[in-house]
């Protein structure tokens, strides 16, 4: 009996193995889900009324999803930008510094470029956002193939430096006398992104952002230069014997990469806070690095992974208050998605 | 092998969760009531800070019981994620929301904008519009209280202060203090340090410290966060002092004489009974002595006071109620 049992797992899981990896992420998060109503369990709670009060607040209204969809944003442009960056086997994690870098820059540029028409003045700001996140991404990848510094320490590294750069700037130079606290004056109005939908905070840089996912997802699959990312990340060697100059690639990728970061930035900055505030990131360029492997690196898929992750952050006061489930559950169901879509990926392979 | 003791492992887990899910109890479902009043209110900090956020808490409990409204509220919301917070309650239809912040204007000013219909309630704001009422905390008359009393009870004659962030409504208590002390005792000097935040008690320990190593003998905090760390500083070195805000006797029941309190408590009950009365409009609701905004009761510390400084404090606020003494307003540095 056990044998047939051993014999028949084990056909399953070899059966397994061949699974579509769209049918294993959405596997992945069902587990989570589980593993959380576990918590919620043992605190004493329902998870159904948790779960139902964390969907309806995320998706249940116009304003419940516009407030998802703004949160989204800045997890799918850094997503995308992690995407690019891994599929070419460069481990950023430095989107969140080029996050901080892109805001700033969009924030200097939004402030005090005065007399400029609407449109003009938003692209400027947002180009300005992208230029500031990939200024931060060209040393780790400088180093990266010029002394083969591990990129990882590089890009983390920096991310601390940066934060500590806005600090100093919203208590010194950019400070707005005239608050209380450590934030900046208002940008100029020409340089808010526009609302789409009324009443809500629902900007334009949410259409743009999937704009781009599509984009992307174009240039990774039907470019030359997409080829050549896709290529270098597989195998080094064969992409380097095949005429493909891997550093040159990778220095392309990671400006990308980075000045999506940066983008996002530039997004929040310009679209939702109109200014430059202290923490307008809480870690979305790292939350973005799991946003990017649930998405399995595919830009659309990214898309939907985004908004699963927003919806979770959007959803947990409200599961909070409704369930009186404390929002930490969400993190633990965040980490689970992390860390079984490492699993996932070593199924699949063999590492990372 | 390895892989598929794995997958036994999750595919177990798996079960187990969904078994349990099963077993848990289904949500009550509310019993349909009249339909009641909805207040809401948003924090920057918790509930039971000692300070600031608590004394907000407490009103809308107190509106609660007053007024049998139905209330919510939602705490430590950062001051980015703020107009997510105040949306989310105007979206789900409540009646009444209230901003508890002195900084967060513009999130307010945009949601109150985005929803005409619906009523808010900024505490310690500046601007008003239809549906938007304004808490102006007038601490300026407990605060001179607190200044009349430090000056009676100092034996260094040295007093200090120790602020939060320098804006109107922390100004105002702290220039009454100054004008209390000094009417109290021309001969005493006044020590003033603004920490430059609002949250910072680490900054406001020090500060006290260092007032207190310059001679200090009297400490009045004045602020929100960064006061638990003055106040903590004073009962440490055992050295009196005065809160702010809310009745902080707690925070150091050794040296703590009493605290300005600043009336939200009855302030907020007050502005949630008009709307439940149907009277609100979008006004300034000026919370002074008469409102609800009180020097803290003495508490263990009443003998720490001769019964004279008692007796003038009482008077005073006496004279303030009844409008025979004014103090004035100075809410900036001009």
């Amino acid at each position: 009996m056990l044998q047939k049992i051993v014999l028949w797992t084990h056909k399953r899981t070899s059966n397994w193995q061949q699974m579509p990896d769209w049918l294993s992420s959405l596997l992945v998060i069902l587990l989570a889900f589980l593993i959380g109503a576990l918590f919620i369990i043992a605190i004493g709670a329902s998870p159904l009324a948790a779960y139902g009060a964390l969907l309806r607040a995320a998706f249940g209204s116009v304003n419940g999803f516009a407030e998802t969809m703004i949160k989204a944003c800045p997890l799918l442009l850094a997503g995308l930008g992690i995407s690019l960056a891994y599929r070419a086997q460069f481990w950023n994690i430095g989107a969140e510094g080029q996050i901080y870098a892109g805001g700033v820059c969009a924030a200097i540029v939004g402030l005090y470029l005065h007399g400029l028409p609407t449109f003009a003045h938003i692209t400027l700001t947002l180009l300005a956002g992208m230029i500031g996140g990939a200024l931060l991404g060209f040393f780790p990848a400088l180093f990266k193939v010029r002394l083969g510094v591990n990129e990882m320490i590089t890009t983390l590294m920096l991310n601390y430096v940066v934060i500590q750069v806005v600090a100093y700037l919203l208590h010194g130079p950019l400070r707005d006398q005239a608050s209380g606290i450590t934030i900046s004056p208002q940008l100029l109005k020409s340089a808010w992104l526009p609302i789409v939908v009324e009443r809500t905070r629902f900007h334009l840089g949410v259409l743009l952002a999937v704009g781009l996912a599509l984009l992307i997802h174009w240039f990774i699959y039907r470019t030359v230069l997409g080829y050549q990312i896709r290529a270098s990340g597989e195998n080094r060697r064969a992409a380097r014997v095949g005429g493909i100059r891997v550093n040159w690639v990778i220095i392309w990728t990671v400006l990308l990469s980075s000045a999506l970061a940066g983008l996002a930035g530039a997004v929040e900055v310009s679209g939702v806070q109109h200014r430059l505030v202290e923490d307008f990131s809480p870690g979305y360029g790292y939350l973005a690095i799991a946003v990017a492997l649930l998405g399995n690196l595919e830009p659309v898929r990214v898309i939907f992974s985004s908004i699963l992750f927003a919806a979770l952050l959007n959803g947990a006061d409200a599961m909070q208050r409704a369930a009186a489930v404390p929002v930490p559950v969400i993190y633990v169901i965040e980490g689970v998605v992390i860390v079984l879509v490492a699993v996932s990926i070593f199924r699949r392979k063999g590492s990372l | 092998m390895k892989k598929s003791k794995l997958f036994l492992l999750l595919s177990g887990l798996c079960l187990l969760s969904i078994i349990l899910a099963a077993c848990a109890p289904a949500t009550p479902t509310p019993a349909a009531e009249t339909k009641k009043v909805r207040v809401a209110l948003v924090l920057d900090g918790k509930i039971d800070d000692n300070g600031w956020n608590q004394a907000a808490y407490e009103g809308l409990k107190e509106a609660e019981a007053q007024h049998g409204v139905e209330i919510a509220y939602s705490e430590e919301i950062p001051i980015p994620d703020y107009e997510k917070a105040l949306r989310d309650y105007a979206s789900q239809g409540y009646d009444l929301i209230i901003a508890h912040s002195s900084i967060a204007k513009e999130a307010v000013m945009n949601t109150a904008k985005d929803y005409p219909k619906i009523a808010f309630l900024w505490t310690d704001g500046d601007e008003t519009r239809e549906n938007l009422a304004v808490i102006r905390p007038m601490a300026q008359e407990a605060s001179y209280l607190a200044g009349l009393l430090a000056g009676k009870i100092t034996k260094s004659n040295i007093v200090g202060m120790v602020g939060g962030i320098d804006i109107p409504s922390t100004h105002r208590s702290y220039a009454a203090f100054e004008m209390g002390l000094k009417e109290a005792n021309p001969e005493a000097k006044l020590l003033v340090n603004w920490v430059g935040s609002f949250l910072d008690v680490a900054a406001g320990k020090e500060a006290a410290l260092s007032q207190i190593e310059a001679g200090a003998d009297v400490i009045f905090g004045n602020g929100d966060g960064q006061n638990i760390g003055v106040l903590q500083a004073a009962g440490e070195k055992n050295v009196l002092a005065i809160g702010a805000v809310r009745d902080q006797f707690n925070v150091a029941p050794n040296v703590v004489l009493t605290s300005v309190e600043w009336g939200f408590r009855k302030g907020i009950a007050e502005v949630v009974g008009d709307y439940v009365a149907g009277k609100f409009s979008g006004k300034v609701y000026e919370i002074g002595l008469a409102h609800g905004a009180d020097l803290s009761p003495y508490h263990e510390n009443a003998s720490k006071i001769p019964e004279d400084v008692q007796n003038l404090i009482k008077e005073k606020r006496q004279q303030i109620i009844d409008g025979k003494l004014s103090i004035p307003d100075i809410s900036s540095a001009q």
